[in-house]
């Protein structure tokens, strides 16, 4: 093999899951995760529960769905927070 | 055109949460749709003030909006099947209420009830459901939109027009249950985009 398709073999191996692994990490040493379409930092180690009321959601007037599924209310405090996690938090307000 | 339309929805079913405003419209487009079997849940009286903006009429005061929605329905299309559960949804017993429905219309008045039905229903992955939240007051119509948060979650309305906060008036109530409405026959004809 010329040097040409060895270096992007090597850059392709190496380089690009540490430059993936890099968007992932934010500067405050945390995560990166995606709520609502949007990508937000999250530190490590924190609960889905300690972040929705870091945010301020009203706990009994939520749904959500996390990574694809939907979650039941009493798993919020054993979810700890991933890189790369997709959560989707439908917030109601009132009238029928 | 009409009536193949008609004949293609006369053997889906779709069950609806609450008949207030929205409960009470959805289930009247629909049933005008040759929607053939719903299921009608919910445990309140027709009082005057609901007059304002729900399917009933001044006769119907006192009655329950199970049994006065179901007489409307019936002058509509007399071979229309009803089923009528007269019960407050609770998180306890909303499984086994709507179990054997894949379809259901949230139509719940309280944020936190409705949240209540969508956690309740939702882990059951059989189920899909088209919710509301968000058409108080006289804010612009063109706010009021269909949206589709998770797989099995359909959500209609502006999301923050709260009836803490603005009247409940016929015209966007009524807007948002012709969102839900129409979302279901979508997904009666397979359509899965909003």
């Amino acid at each position: 093999m010329g040097s040409t398709t060895w270096g992007t073999f090597l850059f392709v191996a190496f380089f690009v899951p540490i430059l993936r692994l890099r968007e992932k990490i934010n500067r405050k040493g945390g995560w990166n995760m995606k709520v609502n379409g949007v990508t937000v930092a999250v530190p490590n180690s924190l609960s889905l529960l300690a972040y929705l009321q870091q945010q301020g959601y009203p706990l009994d007037r939520i749904a959500i769905e996390y990574n694809g599924d939907i979650l039941a209310r009493a798993a919020y405090g054993a979810i700890q927070l991933q890189p790369d996690d997709v959560v989707e938090i439908v917030c109601f307000v009132g009238g029928g | 055109m009409t009536e193949l339309l008609t004949d293609q929805f006369a053997n889906q079913s779709v069950a609806i949460a609450g008949l207030g405003g929205l409960g009470s419209h959805i289930a009247e487009m629909l049933v005008r749709s040759g929607v053939g079997k719903l299921l009608l849940v919910d445990f309140d009286r027709v009082e005057r003030s609901n007059l304002n903006r729900q399917y009933y009429l001044p006769a119907h005061i006192g009655m329950y909006k199970t049994e006065a929605l179901a007489e409307q329905l019936l002058q509509i299309n007399p071979s229309v099947q009803l089923t009528i559960r007269r019960q407050r949804i609770t998180a306890e017993n909303a499984r086994m209420l709507f179990a054997g429905w894949s379809l259901v219309c949230e139509a719940l008045d309280g944020a936190a009830e409705k949240a209540m039905l969508i956690n309740a229903l939702l882990l059951d992955t059989s189920k899909t459901i088209v919710a509301a939240s968000g058409m108080a007051g006289y804010e612009s119509a063109n706010r009021i939109q269909t949206t589709h948060p998770f797989a099995r979650l359909y959500l209609c309305g502006d999301a923050v027009s709260d009836m803490a906060d603005a009247p409940m008036l016929a015209p966007r109530v009524q807007l948002c249950a012709a969102h839900q409405a129409n979302m279901v026959l979508r997904l009666m004809l397979k359509l899965q985009e909003p």
